[in-house]
């Protein structure tokens, strides 16, 4: 019998009245892997969520985290499972020691561990210093930090944040990074859903995009940039190209689209299909300014952004 | 300046929450009281005559059941007792055997009142009930010529009476300058913090005094437009009659006094506290208690002498007076060192909330 | 049961953290009392001065007669100068003025009235001629026996006190209650509570635990004032058992509303909202059976009224309504059940997985 899946998802679906919040999802997620949800507002990625971890009953299909049915088995499940909030859902009145000695308490933690897992937990979080101070009192950072050092606490197997770090500055950001890195490090599963694409980049074994409730793509970064990434060229003129001009470079074999901006152009070339395709165009398009008078002051040419794979395959942006 | 009155005046006409904490303590107030004044009714009383047939025996039925203070029954003895047993009536009035014989033979015959006394309140209506009706029985002449000789001559202060209700409503009207001074400046200043626009006031080229100032007379102003509100809805209840001019200027000359005084006290608890959450209670608990120690809804009179002495410190009872002269009585008397008390308080709560902003917009 | 012990901890400790909030919530009750200690001091003896001509024993025995009449608080004065001043300065509200041919045939007794309210005025205006009535009882051809039901009568103020007991249970309960609860989706911290491993019916327990030691002490507050206003509960242990029951009843209510509701804005309101008119129509003043049949009606409904009796029962040994003692305390009892029935089913709706 082959080892249980961190979570696999079958067939699930979620209807509330008419409206189909999730709409037929297949996907499994390995142990010990960093796995990103990724879509807009809307698309049925918190409501996927919220089925995985036991606060919604699906309409149809199953859920099972490490094989365990979440809403059947609830208090298993729930023990298998840390959560990072969104909104962090602390008790502001409370300390940040009281807070992890509440969360101790409710998950059933031998009174003579509590102490030291709350300590170690404080540290982890860099609050040691802060542990008898008010939640209401940290920044953005520290709160997202203790969240995090919480559902840490009950040592799950499965850890799902939340949109780690919306509304949290650079520098708190990478911070947090090193500790979903540190998660996989030390062999737990990462089930994460973000808005920022570099976010899933930088982090995710693998990322599925749903929209509308459906899967999009499910792969490595990496493949999903190739897949379906277009290169960009950018260039920057001595002056505003004439209209003849961006006629005769929309016209070229590898150009997909065209946009400019006084002096400045934006070619996207055709997509990466095979090989060496769009790097091809770069010749043809800088013979074609030169042909018809215009001079290079700047060149750039870059790989595809997820944002830009995002856009490519929903047809709409991350945060629109 | 004008610039800021104006903004803090449009935020508070878009914040019915503000306006809601301002209007649902003294609202719910006036609620008590009219319930509490429509609850004093006339008591559920039986008689039992076992003097049927006596003249005088059916003459005391007929003015008991005249008699507007109790709801009267006839009953027989049993019915009676079953009635009072199982408290569907308060009290039982027994007329005995013979009693119109007894009555015409100057017997002085003597009636059996058998009274549920729960508490004094009530027992004290029953015990006042029995000889009233026995006056008006006498009155009648059904027991002979009236022992009574004495009349009363009364005169009134005032020309008219007005009701229960409009009275407590001016109490209440007090109630509400107040706490809306307190909530409206208060609040408009901890709004300042909350939302950190604090800092954009502070780097503006604005005097703090003027800020200040500026929460003040918004507050007062927003006051002074709730409290106009009320009054205009009273009097188109029937509640009140229109004042005349001058009264109308002394009562909205308390009114702003008043709600200054508010504003002040307000500006002075939002340095201290600097959050709606902690603000709101504090306020409307303050300002029920000024209410409740200046004697609120009722006369000075009836309160113990170390009450009326704090409620002769507590500006709430100078408006009052003043809103009972202009509103109530029609009058003008004695309201001018009503206003000057008011002034004296209004200046005082300035003097206070206006050192203790600065201070705590000052870091 | 662990769990539920932890959340209610937790809940105290909040409570705790924030002492203005907790002082507010739980003085609520108190500012009701304090209001309802003005009533009774407006409603109670009218403060009049009294000018006499000479000390004629008529004129000793009508003063007697006003004191007599449980209207008046007499102030004796001399002079007709004093008993004016008397009103300026809000001291009387009457000054009554006896001639010095008092009892003769056709004597005149005046007085004036600082008519404030047709209220006050009218309390004067009975309270006069019943004392003249007192005044001639010797020599009317009627007199009277008044037989009391019980040895002593409870001051108004120690009967409504009982209502008052009451109602703080019921707004304390539910405030308490509903804002444990509500406060926990406001912050979002529901999810920490959904997401551990322990059944819903132990966050209820553990809610409701925390509701009813916080209403707890605002009721304790209440009961110390009362002490304080010179009510004596002649049966403890009744006393406590009722006040126990309806506490269950409106903190299980109270956490089922916060569970409903999710912000503590509309606990407030209705919390109020509920308590005020149950007070008014629960017979605080007398037996319900005394007032508008509807109103009786409408009050059998909510445990409220067989509360006040029982605590009525419990201060005073008096029986104030006309269902059975053994009946009133089963409802009390049944409503105990269905307040947790409806805290833990409200509470399981809203946090059901859907």
């Amino acid at each position: 019998m082959s080892e249980a899946a961190a979570i696999e998802v079958r067939g699930l679906v979620k209807r509330f009245g008419k409206f189909t919040a999730v709409d037929g999802l297949d996907f499994r997620v390995e142990r010990g892997e960093i796995f990103g949800l990724l879509g807009p507002n809307g698309s049925g990625k918190t409501t996927t969520v919220n089925m995985i971890s036991g606060l919604s009953a699906p309409t149809a299909g199953s859920v099972a985290i490490l094989g365990v049915d979440p809403l059947r088995q609830a208090q298993a499940a729930r023990r298998l499972l840390g959560v990072v909030p969104q909104e962090t859902a602390l008790y502001e009145e409370l300390t940040a020691e009281r807070n992890l000695l509440f969360h101790a308490e409710l998950f059933g933690i031998p009174a003579r561990e509590r102490a030291g897992r709350v300590s170690a937990m404080l540290e982890l979080a860099q609050l040691t210093d802060r542990a008898r101070s008010r939640v209401g009192t940290f920044s953005g950072g520290m709160k997202r930090r203790l969240a995090i050092a919480r559902a840490l606490l009950h040592r799950p197997s499965l850890v799902y944040l939340d949109e780690p770090t919306l509304g949290v500055d650079v520098q708190a950001r990478r911070v947090i990074w090193d500790y979903i890195l540190a998660m996989k490090a030390e062999g737990r599963t990462v089930l994460l859903t973000t808005n920022y694409l570099e976010e899933g980049e930088r982090l995710c074994d693998r990322m599925a995009i749903i929209d509308h409730g459906r899967l999009v793509a499910l792969d490595t970064p990496a493949a999903l940039k190739a897949r379906f990434g277009s290169s960009i060229l950018e260039l920057e003129l001595q002056a505003p190209p004439a209209a003849d001009l961006l006629a005769a470079i929309g016209a070229l074999a590898g150009v997909r689209e065209l946009g400019a901006d006084g002096e400045r152009l934006r070619v996207t070339l055709a997509a990466a299909g095979g090989g060496d395709a769009p790097a091809a165009a770069v010749p043809r398009v800088l013979a074609e300014v030169s042909r018809l008078g215009g001079a290079v002051r700047h060149l750039n040419l870059r790989e595809p952004s997820l944002d830009e794979v995002f856009l490519g395959l929903t047809g709409r942006g991350l945060r629109d | 300046m004008w610039a800021l009155i104006k903004k803090d005046l449009a935020v508070w006409i878009r914040s019915p929450a503000i306006m809601a904490v301002t209007l649902l303590p003294p609202l719910a107030l006036l609620l008590v009281l009219a319930l509490q004044a429509v609850a004093v009714t006339s008591e559920p009383v039986a008689v039992v005559n076992q003097d049927t047939g006596g003249r005088a025996a059916a003459t005391l039925v007929q003015t008991a059941e005249a008699f507007d203070g109790f709801r009267t029954q006839l009953l027989s003895p049993q019915a009676a007792q079953a009635a009072f047993a199982d408290l569907q009536v308060a009290a039982v009035l027994t007329i005995p055997r013979g009693f119109s014989a007894d009555l015409a033979a100057g017997r002085r015959p003597a009636l059996v009142w058998a009274v549920r006394n729960f508490n004094a309140d009530s027992t004290n209506d029953l015990r006042r009930g029995l000889p009233d009706v026995v006056t008006s029985f006498l009155a009648t002449g059904a027991a002979g010529a009236d022992p009574i000789g004495i009349t009363i001559r009364e005169q009134d202060v005032h020309p008219h009476d007005v009701g229960l209700v409009a009275f407590q409503m001016v109490g209440m009207l007090a109630m509400l300058m107040l706490l809306a001074g307190l909530i409206n400046a208060g609040l408009a200043a901890v709004k300042e913090w909350e939302t950190g626009s604090v800092k954009e006031l502070l780097i503006s080229p604005v005097s703090p005094l003027s800020l200040i100032a500026g929460k003040v007379v918004a507050g007062v102003v927003a006051a002074d437009i709730a409290g106009i509100v009320v009054t205009g809805v009273t009097i188109a209840a029937g509640l009140l009659t229109p004042p005349t001019l001058p009264q109308a200027l002394i009562a909205l000359a308390a009114m702003t006094l008043l709600a200054t005084f508010g504003a002040g006290v307000g500006v002075a608890l939002a340095a201290a506290l600097r959050s709606a959450d902690r603000m709101n209670p504090v306020a409307i608990n303050a300002s029920f208690y000024l209410f409740f120690l200046s004697g609120g809804v009722v006369a000075l009179a009836y309160l113990p002498p170390w009450l009326r002495g704090i409620a002769r410190v507590i500006p709430n009872t100078y408006a009052v007076a003043a809103f009972r002269q202009a509103l109530l009585y029609g009058s003008t008397a004695g309201t001018a060192t009503d206003l000057l008390w008011l002034a004296v308080a209004a200046a005082a709560g300035l003097l206070v909330g206006i050192p203790a902003l600065r201070r705590g917009l000052a870091h | 049961m662990r769990a539920a012990w932890a959340i209610a901890r937790n809940d105290l400790v909040q409570l705790l953290a924030q002492p203005v909030a907790a002082i507010v919530t739980i003085a609520v009750p108190i500012n009701f009392l304090i209001l309802f200690v003005l009533f009774a001091v407006g409603g109670g003896v009218v403060p009049v001065t009294v000018q006499t001509a000479g000390s004629s024993p008529a004129t000793q025995a009508f003063v007697q007669a006003l004191r007599d009449s449980s209207t008046f608080d007499v102030h004796p004065v001399s002079t007709a100068a004093q008993g004016a001043q008397a009103i300026a300065a809000q001291n009387s509200v009457a000054a009554i003025t006896l001639p010095p041919d008092l009892g003769a045939p056709r004597s005149t007794v005046r007085v004036t009235i600082d008519n404030l309210n047709s209220d006050f005025a009218d309390d004067i205006r009975r309270g006069l001629p019943l004392a003249v009535t007192q005044f001639y009882r010797a020599a009317l051809p009627v007199q009277w026996r008044e037989v009391d039901s019980y040895p002593t009568t409870a001051s108004f103020l120690g009967f409504i006190a009982v209502s008052i007991q009451t109602v703080a249970l019921l707004i304390g309960g539910l405030l308490q209650g509903g804002l444990g609860v509500a406060r926990e989706w406001e912050s979002g911290t529901i999810k920490e509570l959904l997401l551990a491993p322990v059944p819903g019916w132990s966050v209820v327990v553990g809610k409701l635990l925390a509701a009813f030691l916080g209403a707890l002490a605002g009721a304790l507050l209440v009961l110390v004032a009362l002490l304080l206003l010179g009510v004596r509960p002649t049966a403890w242990a009744e006393y406590a058992g009722v006040l126990v029951l309806v506490l269950l009843v409106f903190a299980s209510i109270g956490v089922g509303l916060g569970s409903a509701l999710r912000t503590r804005q509309t606990v407030f309101p209705l919390a109020f909202g509920a308590g005020l008119p149950l007070f008014f129509i629960s017979g605080p003043f007398g037996a319900i059976t005394w007032g508008t049949p509807a109103a009786a009606w409408v009050a059998r409904i909510f445990p409220v009224v067989y509360a006040n009796a029982a605590f009525q029962h419990a201060a005073y040994g008096i029986w104030t309504l006309d269902t059975s003692v053994g009946a009133s305390w089963g409802i009390l009892a049944a409503w105990t059940f269905v307040g947790l029935l409806a805290g833990v089913g409200l509470y399981r709706r809203a946090t059901a997985a859907r």
